[in-house]
């Protein structure tokens, strides 16, 4: 009996430590060379990360990195890529753990020479320990540009300002919650100090309005001069496996997102397949470790067939949940209203505003159909940077999104010749 | 209540050309369908516009006068769906399949169609066909369109000519008369229509299932897989002589699953790679294994699409007609409801003339062309 875990972030190592203590092994699939997840990204030669300690004592974990899951199936096949082809894996059960990951929203000049996502400068400099040279900037929505921000700064990185979308009175509407999750609050104000003490400028209540090579244009009317600029408006749910596998999705109109409908524990509407973490909505590491916790468990109920009777003290869960639409309500009151017709919805395909917009008049409010006459969502990166774009047009139309891009299979490309060798 | 002349419904290829060729002739269309625009087979397909896949006989003859209306669309409306007369390509790859072929090309050419037979120098054509190619027989007419591209200039061309469009809105109930249909959407809207004119696929029998009538279509699975961009080029539609067996069988064998390679390039500069057909009910997952199937056949035709990676995968319905003939007519014991389905793979090649033969069915009530070969009631 074995479980397969795709994703080795706070979420998934939890859920793999809890089956393990309930007798049930498990395999964790992490496309990344090292266990970890984006919060705890090592670099390739640092010390081994507690999973990979866990997986050279026990046999019963079974850590596979640097392997692309492509896609997985209600009955328990797991379809995946360590770099030499396509090949299969049955297992009785799969709990998805694949995290979230930050987009900015439609700026005019976008795509531009220099910028890119602020969590792809973090990705950079953790698991590489690339420092980018020249004048840093780095802006959005949200605490997490001053957490990057703070991380460039400390291994060195020539940051000159953070640009936040939020007001300081966000942050203060936000206290309540920060009261109650000390460890949040802590590292948010320990990031602010160092940014202080480095001499960075947080600016607060400014937007970024246009983007040109190496400079950005505010809604306050100035210009600043960068040679890296990371923008990120906010964070969307890894849902595509759990699309392949057929799971039921709703749409979150706070967040902006399509989460997976999963109970309290993690349980999905297929059987046999669980989702946990920023999969149920972006609720942070926090709730994402608790999720991994508590899906345990269930699995062990579920596949062992009895009820589970483990006391459910949802407390901290409900909690957490509150802090995480918390501060989405504050980010979705200050994006932006209209992204102007011109600019580009669909960096893969080119496809702009106006272009999804004309599709919506005509009174369709799905993502597929709008994805078939637009191109948005058909190139390479499969719609995870347009879909909440999308769904951000259908609702400023006064329509009701009426569902997902469907995600049947290759949730990342894989070469003709690797696909084909599996018949042999 | 709101009256029209005509409500169509499905906004798929044979939807949109109907609704077309209704509001051509002067009359008031609604369309709508339960889901987006064309949600349905359209949706999961490549637009094949072809003749070289079709023996001598009716098939052949309405893609024929098909292919004559889709250039007269294009010139009356101008071409935003990629529509391409970019020609096909039929690989055989034994000396027996080359002798069929080159009888095949024969046949066709004493019909007037432009096609010819290379035993050598089909490079020119297609430089990237494998080593084991024997002959190959080339129809520089046949043509591609994309097909959600086709719907949607024909749903804003019926926009301006003042139809409307209502998506998300499934059929509830159907009264049919002698002299009109009552029809009840599920929101609850009903509709007064002197004709409607099912353009729903494999979906038909479940819209006429509740009056007790029915037309036996049926769906057969298709799939195709989607390559990146890259250096292959494929410069029309590309098949194995085994397609044309595969396209036209009217066998229904519950267990297998055929599979004859179709290659083509999008605009986009993606490949799509087909075809599989099976009879698995309404099931559309992917199946891994068929895809390996179909690819491995693409790939013994096209070997450099090997190098290529899969960015999709996709399954689909086609509508299977048991005499491999479309159904275009009145539905027996319901003179008002007009079907146009069972275009099995056809269904993009033949949408413009099923458009004129329904519009002549409610206007001018030519309920029997081509000597009732394609009237539902010959299966009763």
């Amino acid at each position: 009996m074995r479980v397969a875990i795709v994703g080795t972030g706070p979420a998934g190592a939890a859920a793999a430590r809890g089956l393990i203590a309930r007798g049930v092994a498990v395999t964790l699939f992490d496309e990344q060379p090292r266990s970890g997840g984006n919060i705890s990204r090592v670099r390739a030669m640092g010390a081994a990360t507690p999973l990979e300690t866990l997986a050279r004592a026990s046999s019963q974990v079974e850590l596979r990195t640097a392997t692309r899951v492509l896609s997985t199936e209600a009955g328990g096949r797991v379809w995946f890529d360590a770099g030499d082809g396509a090949e299969a894996l049955d297992f009785e059960a799969i709990v998805l753990a694949c995290g979230a990951y930050d987009v900015h929203d439609p700026i005019p000049g976008l795509p531009a020479r220099g910028v890119s996502s602020a969590g792809a400068l973090q990705a950079l400099l953790k698991g590489q320990g690339l420092v980018p040279a020249g004048r840093v900037v780095i802006a959005g929505s949200g605490p997490f540009l001053s957490v990057v921000a703070a991380g460039l700064v400390r291994a060195g990185a020539p940051v000159t300002q953070v640009v936040d979308r939020l007001r300081l009175s966000d942050y203060l509407r936000l206290a309540p919650w920060g009261a109650g999750l000390p460890g949040n609050s802590l590292e948010f104000l320990q990031t602010r100090w160092q940014l202080a003490r480095a001499g960075v400028a947080v600016r607060h209540g400014v937007a970024v309005t246009a983007v040109a090579d190496n400079q950005l244009t505010t809604d306050q009317g100035e210009t600043i001069d960068f040679d890296h600029l990371g923008l990120t408006e906010r964070f969307i749910p890894q849902t595509q496996l759990a699309r392949t596998a057929g799971c039921g999705l709703e749409h979150d109109p706070v967040g902006g997102y399509w989460r997976v409908v999963t109970d309290a524990r993690g349980r999905t509407d297929r059987p046999g397949i669980y989702v946990i973490g920023e999969g149920q909505g972006v609720r942070g590491w926090r709730h994402a470790q608790l999720s991994g916790e508590r899906v345990a468990p269930a699995v062990a109920a579920d596949l062992a067939g009895y009820p589970l009777k483990a006391r459910d003290n949802g407390l901290r869960r409900r909690f957490l949940i509150g802090f995480g639409r918390a501060l989405e309500r504050r980010q979705s009151q200050r994006a932006a209203s209209r992204p102007p017709a011109e600019a580009v919805i669909c960096p893969c395909e080119g496809t702009r505003v106006g272009a999804v917009d004309e599709a919506v008049a005509l009174g369709l409010a799905d993502l597929s159909s709008i994805k078939v006459v637009t191109r948005c969502g058909m190139g390479p990166c499969q719609g995870r940077y347009c879909e909440p774009q999308v769904t951000a047009r259908i609702r400023a139309a006064g329509a009701t999104p009426r569902g997902a891009l469907n995600q049947r299979a290759f949730s990342r490309p894989v070469r003709v010749g690797e696909v084909i060798d599996e018949t042999g | 209540m709101k009256r029209v002349d005509a409500l169509v419904v499905g906004s798929g290829i044979i939807g949109s050309f109907v609704a077309l060729a209704l509001r051509e002739r002067g009359l008031e269309v609604m369309v709508v369908d339960r889901g987006g625009l064309a949600p349905g087979t359209s949706r999961s397909s490549d637009g094949n516009l072809l003749c070289s896949d079709k023996s001598p006989g009716l098939m052949l003859d309405l893609s024929r006068r098909s292919l004559d209306a889709w250039h007269r669309f294009a010139e009356r409306y101008g071409n935003d769906c990629e529509f391409d007369p970019k020609g096909a390509t039929v690989v055989a790859r034994s000396p027996a399949e080359a002798r069929g072929l080159s009888a095949l090309v024969a046949e066709h050419q004493s019909l007037g169609i432009d096609c010819r037979f290379l035993e050598s120098g089909w490079h020119a054509l297609e430089p990237h066909l494998g080593p084991d190619t024997v002959a190959v027989g080339h129809w520089p007419n046949d043509a591609q369109v994309q097909p959600m591209l086709a719907c949607y200039q024909i749903a804003r061309i019926l926009r301006e000519k003042g139809v409307s469009y209502h998506f998300y809105e499934g059929i509830e109930g159907l009264e049919p008369r002698d002299d009109g249909v009552t029809v009840t959407l599920d929101g609850g809207d009903r509709i007064e229509a002197g004709h409607v004119a099912l353009c729903t696929g494999v979906w038909t029998p479940q819209i006429l299932g509740p009056l007790g009538l029915s037309v036996p279509v049926q769906p057969r699975k298709g799939h195709i897989a989607v390559l990146e961009r890259g250096d292959v080029v494929v410069n029309s539609k590309i098949a194995d002589f085994g397609y044309q067996a595969a396209a036209e069988s009217t066998e229904v064998d519950e267990t297998a699953v055929q599979t004859a390679a179709i290659i083509e390039a999008t605009r986009s500069g993606t490949i799509l790679c087909g075809s599989s057909r099976e009879f698995a009910g309404f099931d559309m997952a992917v199946n891994m294994q068929t895809v390996q199937q179909l690819l491995a056949d693409c790939v013994r035709i096209v070997p450099d699409l090997a190098r290529l990676r899969v960015i999709r995968g996709y399954a689909g319905l086609r509508p299977f007609s048991p005499d491999g003939h479309p159904m275009i007519g009145p539905v027996p014991g319901a003179e008002r409801l007009i079907v146009a389905t069972g275009h099995e793979g056809a269904g993009h090649g033949l949408a413009a003339v099923t458009g004129d033969l329904v519009a002549a069915c409610v206007a001018d009530g030519d309920t029997h062309p081509y000597d009732g070969r394609l009237h539902p009631e010959r299966f009763q």
